[in-house]
């Protein structure tokens, strides 16, 4: 099955791109939405293996999204994507417990690469969880 | 604070000979001064009061301390007035103590008027200077603004002009393809003069940060010429790097230097002939690294000489529109690293800029 990827931004242009080039060059399946209170409840229903959110937004901020994702599942890696200039929040991001972050602009490529580093991130992890708990079974 | 005290008197010695009033009120105050050495016998009384009455002008009021000449020079003749008579005075001796007066009294009144003056001035150049200070803050508020917003909608036309050129190479015709090649080269163009507007806003408000780590400096030249050489390739322009000597790994911030070296490379390409070789040298010397980039265009013109680094500068040379920023942010990114930066024109033809970077 292929992993889901939810996508917040507040700027609707921004989004249809973004989904575009991933639904042409990746096999993931996109859900995007520009209202982050949205986007909370998106990810409430579950199923995200990603989560890509823009950093300032009205309302809620990226750092906020991470915070409410990191709460559901600890696992699910958080892209943030931010302006020029917001490079200090974007670190503050990371502390928070990002995933990476990309400032923009950027090149498709770029977001591709993120994209895929972080799935096989949580592939990783998922990986570790399994073989740890194989272990404490074998174990016990 | 004494320093500046000194700038501004310094300064207005340098304006008397424009302002007649100054110059008039400096003969008189001269005059007054030889007067007072001819008749007087009391320098030290005038230089007392002096300094009471330049500190009223100053700090108060002319009028204060023209108040303050007129009764302290009052007090100083009754005292003398009571002196002499006790001595025996004659009347000739009540004339020159009069006249002693009145000479004390204008030297008083000239001086605090003079100093008057030099305030009003400073006042107003200080004044001017606030407002040249807020209008430039007030610059680079707007300039980040726009920019700021030009950027969001610039990156979407960017990233959009690439998808549509990626995926265009098999459905568009070729005159599409074109137009769509044009929207994507113009916007990463927009967004190259946004990207150094934003630069020169944050450098002129004094937030450069420089974030350096230890790093391969030969390999991050490489790797950039290499990137480069595919610009350089439409102008059938090769690029070569090549290391005098070893070179150490030390420590710089990648990102600006970058910024540095691909505006060094930029220009060189730019201005170099077609079918020609843009050289990139690297040397170590005792305590630091020289980067130098040799062109093969005209070089540089002698009127353009001492203002190339400055910000918005363009040479009237240059046809082609660019922010002039370039070299000013180069040079700022540079000097942040405790480097220098420069250039020379080669004999023959073209010209070498170079900069240098201590190793730490």
């Amino acid at each position: 099955m292929a992993e889901k990827i939810l996508i917040v931004d507040d700027e609707p242009d921004m989004l249809k791109l973004l989904s575009m080039i991933i639904r042409e060059k990746s096999p993931y399946e996109v859900t995007t939405t520009n209202n982050p209170v949205e986007a909370i409840e998106l990810a409430k229903k579950g199923g995200f293996d990603l989560v890509i959110s823009d950093l300032k937004m009205p309302g809620l901020d990226g750092i906020e999204i991470i915070e409410a994702v990191k709460r559901l599942d600890e696992d699910t890696p958080v892209v943030i994507i931010t302006a020029y200039g917001t490079v200090e929040s974007a670190s503050e991001a990371m502390l928070k417990g990002g995933f990476d972050f990309i400032t923009k602009p950027f090149r498709k490529e770029q977001i591709l690469f993120t994209i895929d580093k972080a799935l096989k991130w949580l592939k990783v992890q998922k990986e570790n969880k399994m073989l740890k708990e194989q272990i404490k079974k074998g174990e016990g | 604070m004494l320093e500046n005290q000194f700038k501004r008197i310094i300064w207005f010695l340098s304006d008397v000979p424009k302002s007649r009033i100054k110059t008039a009120c400096f003969i008189v105050l001269i005059l007054l001064t030889f007067a007072d050495y001819w008749t007087g016998l009391h320098y030290g009384f005038s230089i007392f009061y002096l300094f009471a009455v330049l500190l009223l002008t100053w700090f108060v009021s002319l009028s204060t301390a023209i108040t303050f000449s007129l009764l302290s020079i009052l007090s100083w003749f009754m005292v003398r007035f009571i002196l002499i008579t006790a001595e025996n005075a004659k009347g000739l001796d009540y004339v020159i103590l009069t006249g002693e007066a009145v000479v004390r009294l204008l030297f008083l009144i000239t001086t605090s008027y003079i100093l008057s003056l030099l305030k009003k001035d400073y006042a107003i150049r200080a004044k001017q200077n606030e407002e040249l200070v807020e209008l430039g803050n007030l610059k680079n508020y707007f300039v980040g603004i726009a920019a700021h917003d030009l950027r969001n909608p610039l990156s979407i036309i960017e990233l959009s002009s690439s998808v549509l050129l990626d995926s265009g190479r098999q459905n568009l015709t070729p005159e599409q393809l074109s137009l769509a090649e044009m929207i994507y080269k113009k916007s990463l163009y927009m967004m190259k003069l946004i990207e150094d507007y934003l630069d020169v806003t944050k450098i002129e408000a004094g937030y450069l940060e420089i974030n350096k780590s230890h790093n391969d400096y030969a390999a991050f030249i490489e790797d950039i010429a290499n990137i480069d050489e595919v610009l350089a390739n439409k102008k059938n322009i090769h690029i070569h790097v090549e290391k005098e000597t070893d070179i150490p790994m030390f420590s710089f911030d990648r990102n600006k230097i970058n910024q540095v070296v691909n505006n060094l490379l930029f220009n060189a390409l730019h201005y170099s002939n077609p079918d020609s070789t843009v050289k990139v040298v690297l040397k170590a010397e005792s305590s630091s690294v020289i980067t130098e980039f040799t062109d093969t265009g005209p070089g540089i013109d002698a009127e353009d000489v001492s203002r190339l680094f400055e910000t918005y500068y363009r040479s009237k040379k240059r046809k082609e529109r660019g922010t002039g920023l370039g070299l000013a942010i180069s040079k700022k990114i540079v000097e942040a690293h405790n480097g220098k930066i420069g250039f020379r024109n080669n004999p023959g033809s073209g010209s070498t800029f170079w900069f240098t970077l201590p190793i730490e």
